[in-house]
C-alpha cells in the first residue's frame, strides 16, 4: 500500500461513491414514519397492523405502509416486460413450476406446533492467504400463533472446502477459536432486539410484471448487473424458506421475465435433492441459480457457481461458491433455551429498541 | 436551528414533528447502510426511524445531537442482513479491477497509485469480512459513520474504553492485511503518524 495511504483513509475511500437514496425511497419512508405517527394510531392499533402485515424479509422489502404508497405510481411502469424475457425452455419450465406452485397447498402449522425451516448453507470466505468454503447452518421454529416465541438455531460455520495449503492454513487459522452454537429466541421473530422478522412480504405485488418492477427498483444500482440483482433478489428471498405459495409463484413467473436466465443444469443436485437449476451468466465470472423442483414447484435452493478460472484464488471452474438448500417441515416442539439477542449479548435500551450488547 | 433533542422530545406531544429529524438524517444514515450492505440500504433507512419513533421515550434528551442514537438503531437492523454485507464485501475482494479503480478514481493521481490503493482495498475488504462482528461495527462507525469515539460509544451503548480497544483491535488487523507493521502499538502509530482524524477521546 502506498505509504501516503494509512488504513483508515484508504477505507474512507471504500464505497465512497454510494447512490443517494432515491426520491421514491426517500418518499416511502417518510410516508411510513407520517403513518406510524398518526394521531389515530394507538398502541393496539399498531400491534393489530403488525399482524396484518405477517411475512418475511431478508432483502430489499420495504415496509407495507412505504410499498403502499408507492406501488401503484411505480411498479405498473418499468424495466420487465419489453425487453424479451428468460429463453423460451427456461421460461416454459418456470411456468409449469408456478402452475404447480399455486396447487399445492402450503403445510398447515396446527396449534403448538411449529414450521421448522432447515437451511444448510456454504459461503466463500476470502481470507488474506487464501480461499475456502463454510458452513453458515440454521434451523429456525415458527410457532403457529406468530405472535408467540420463535427459536433460532444457529450451529458455528465449520469449514467445508479448502483449495490448496494456503487456504487450509487460513482455514485453520480461522476457526482455531471454538464457537458455541447460538440460540435466539425472539417473540414474533423480533431476533435481537429488533423488529418482528415477518414485515412485508403480504405486500409485494403478485402480478408477476409488477413484483419484476418492483425487484429492478428496489435493486437498482447495485450488483454486477440489473439483471443479475434481480435474479439475486429472488434467490434471497425465496431461500428463507418461508415464503408463502402465491408468492413463489409470482418470483417463478417474474425469474422468466428476466433476459438471460435459462436452464443451466437439469439435474442439479443440492443437499441430497434433485431439481432445475435455472442462472444467468455474469460478467464477474459468477452464476447465480435456483433450483427447483419443477414437478411440484418446490424450492431445493440456490447456488452460486464460479464461470472461470481466476475468479476467486485457485478455486476451480465449476466449483460451486455458495448455496443454500431450503426444507421445510412441521414438528410438535421447538427447542428449550435461547436468548433475545443469542451471541450479541443482551439487549440495551427497551424491548424492541433495536439495540445488542455484549460486555466486552 | 432546533437541536435534534428538542425536535425528539416536541415529538412526544406532536408526533409528526419527528419526521423533521428524518429529514434531517434520513440521508447519511442511508449512505452508512448502502456502503455496508448495498441496495437493502431503503429498508433500514425506513426501519430505523421507524424503531427510533417507538423509541424516542427512551432517548437521552441530555444529548443534543441524535446521530450516534440513530446510527446505533442502524447498526442493529444491519445484524439481519449478514449475508448480503459478507456479500457486498465480497464483491469488492473478487469484483472487477474497474470497479475498485471507481472507488478511488479522482482522489489518488497516478497508475501506480491507483493499483496499490486497489490491492490495498482487496485486503482491507478481506479483512474486514473477517473480523469479529462488534469489532467491524464500531470500526465502520467510526470511519464510514464519521463518529468520534464517544458517539461510537453512544451508538453501540458501551463504555468509550471499549470503543478504544475494539478500534484498536479493527485497525490492528487492517494494518496486518496491508502489510504493514503488525506488531506496532496502537498508540505508538497514533503518535508517529500525527493522524488528524484521531478523535477526541475524552470522558
Amino acid at each position: 500500500m502506498n505509504a501516503n495511504q494509512d488504513e483508515l483513509t484508504l477505507l474512507r475511500k471504500v464505497r465512497d461513491d454510494v447512490a443517494e437514496p432515491s426520491t421514491t425511497a426517500v418518499n416511502a419512508g417518510r410516508a411510513a414514519l407520517l403513518e406510524a405517527a398518526g394521531p389515530t394510531v394507538a398502541r393496539s392499533a399498531k400491534r393489530h397492523r403488525g399482524l396484518k402485515r405477517a411475512g418475511w424479509t431478508t432483502l430489499g422489502v420495504v415496509g407495507a405502509a412505504a410499498i403502499a404508497a408507492t406501488l401503484v405510481l411505480t411498479n405498473v411502469v418499468g424495466l420487465a416486460g419489453w425487453r424479451g424475457g428468460a429463453d423460451a425452455a427456461a421460461a416454459d419450465s418456470l411456468g409449469r413450476a408456478a402452475a404447480a406452485t399455486i396447487r399445492t397447498s402450503d403445510p398447515v402449522v396446527g396449534p403448538g406446533q411449529f414450521l421448522k425451516i432447515t437451511t444448510t448453507a456454504v459461503y466463500t470466505v476470502d481470507g488474506e492467504h487464501g480461499t475456502y468454503l463454510q458452513s453458515e447452518n440454521g434451523e429456525m421454529y415458527i410457532p403457529a400463533n406468530r405472535d408467540d416465541d420463535w427459536v433460532w438455531v444457529r450451529p458455528p460455520s465449520e469449514v467445508v472446502q479448502t483449495f490448496g495449503s494456503e487456504s487450509s492454513k487460513q482455514a485453520a487459522n480461522d476457526h482455531k477459536t471454538p464457537v458455541a452454537t447460538e440460540v435466539v429466541r425472539a417473540a414474533k421473530g423480533a431476533f435481537y432486539n429488533g423488529r418482528p422478522m415477518d414485515f412485508g412480504l403480504d405486500a409485494l405485488p403478485r402480478d408477476p410484471q409488477q413484483l419484476l418492477n418492483y425487484i429492478y427498483r428496489t435493486t437498482a444500482g447495485a450488483g454486477v448487473s440489473p439483471d443479475g440483482e434481480a435474479l439475486v433478489f429472488i434467490a434471497d428471498t425465496l431461500r428463507t424458506g418461508v415464503v408463502p405459495a402465491d408468492l413463489r409463484a409470482a418470483l417463478y413467473q417474474a425469474l422468466a421475465g428476466i433476459p438471460g436466465v435459462e436452464i443451466t443444469d437439469n439435474q442439479a443436485t443440492l443437499d441430497g435433492r434433485t431439481g432445475v437449476a435455472f442462472g444467468r451468466d455474469e460478467s464477474n465470472g459468477l452464476r447465480q441459480e435456483i433450483v427447483i423442483d419443477p414437478t411440484t414447484g418446490q424450492l431445493i435452493g440456490e447456488r452460486e457457481v464460479v464461470l472461470r478460472v481466476g475468479v476467486l484464488p485457485h478455486v476451480p471452474a465449476g466449483t460451486v461458491s455458495g448455496s443454500t438448500s431450503v426444507s421445510t417441515s412441521i414438528v410438535d416442539s421447538a427447542p428449550a433455551g435461547g436468548t433475545l439477542c443469542g451471541a450479541l449479548g443482551h439487549p440495551a435500551g427497551k424491548p424492541g429498541g433495536g439495540q445488542c450488547q455484549t460486555d466486552n | 436551528m432546533s437541536t435534534d433533542s428538542e425536535i425528539i422530545r416536541r415529538s412526544r406531544d406532536s408526533p409528526a414533528a419527528f419526521a423533521e429529524l428524518y429529514d434531517r438524517h434520513a440521508a447519511v444514515i442511508h449512505r452508512y447502510a448502502s456502503r455496508r450492505i448495498g441496495e437493502a440500504a431503503d429498508d433500514i433507512m425506513s426501519e430505523t426511524f421507524l424503531v427510533a419513533f417507538e423509541r424516542r421515550a427512551a432517548f437521552d434528551e441530555s444529548v443534543a445531537d441524535a446521530r450516534p442514537w440513530l446510527y446505533g438503531i442502524a447498526t442493529t437492523l444491519l445484524k439481519k442482513h449478514r449475508r448480503q454485507e459478507a456479500r457486498a464485501w465480497r464483491g469488492l475482494i473478487a469484483g472487477g479491477a474497474a470497479e475498485q479503480a471507481d472507488v478511488v478514481q479522482g482522489s489518488i493521481d497516478g497508475h501506480d497509485d491507483r493499483l496499490d490503493a486497489e490491492l490495498g482495498i482487496r485486503r482491507l475488504a478481506a479483512a474486514i469480512r473477517r473480523m469479529p462482528a462488534r469489532d467491524r461495527d464500531a470500526l465502520l462507525l467510526y470511519a464510514w459513520g464519521d463518529l468520534d469515539y464517544e458517539g461510537v460509544a453512544l451508538a453501540l451503548d458501551v463504555p468509550v474504553g471499549t470503543v478504544r480497544s475494539r478500534l484498536n483491535r479493527a485497525r490492528r488487523q487492517l494494518r496486518q492485511a496491508s502489510g504493514r507493521d503488525a506488531s506496532a502499538e496502537e498508540v505508538e502509530h497514533e503518535r508517529e503518524s500525527g493522524r488528524a482524524d484521531a478523535a477526541p477521546q475524552g470522558a
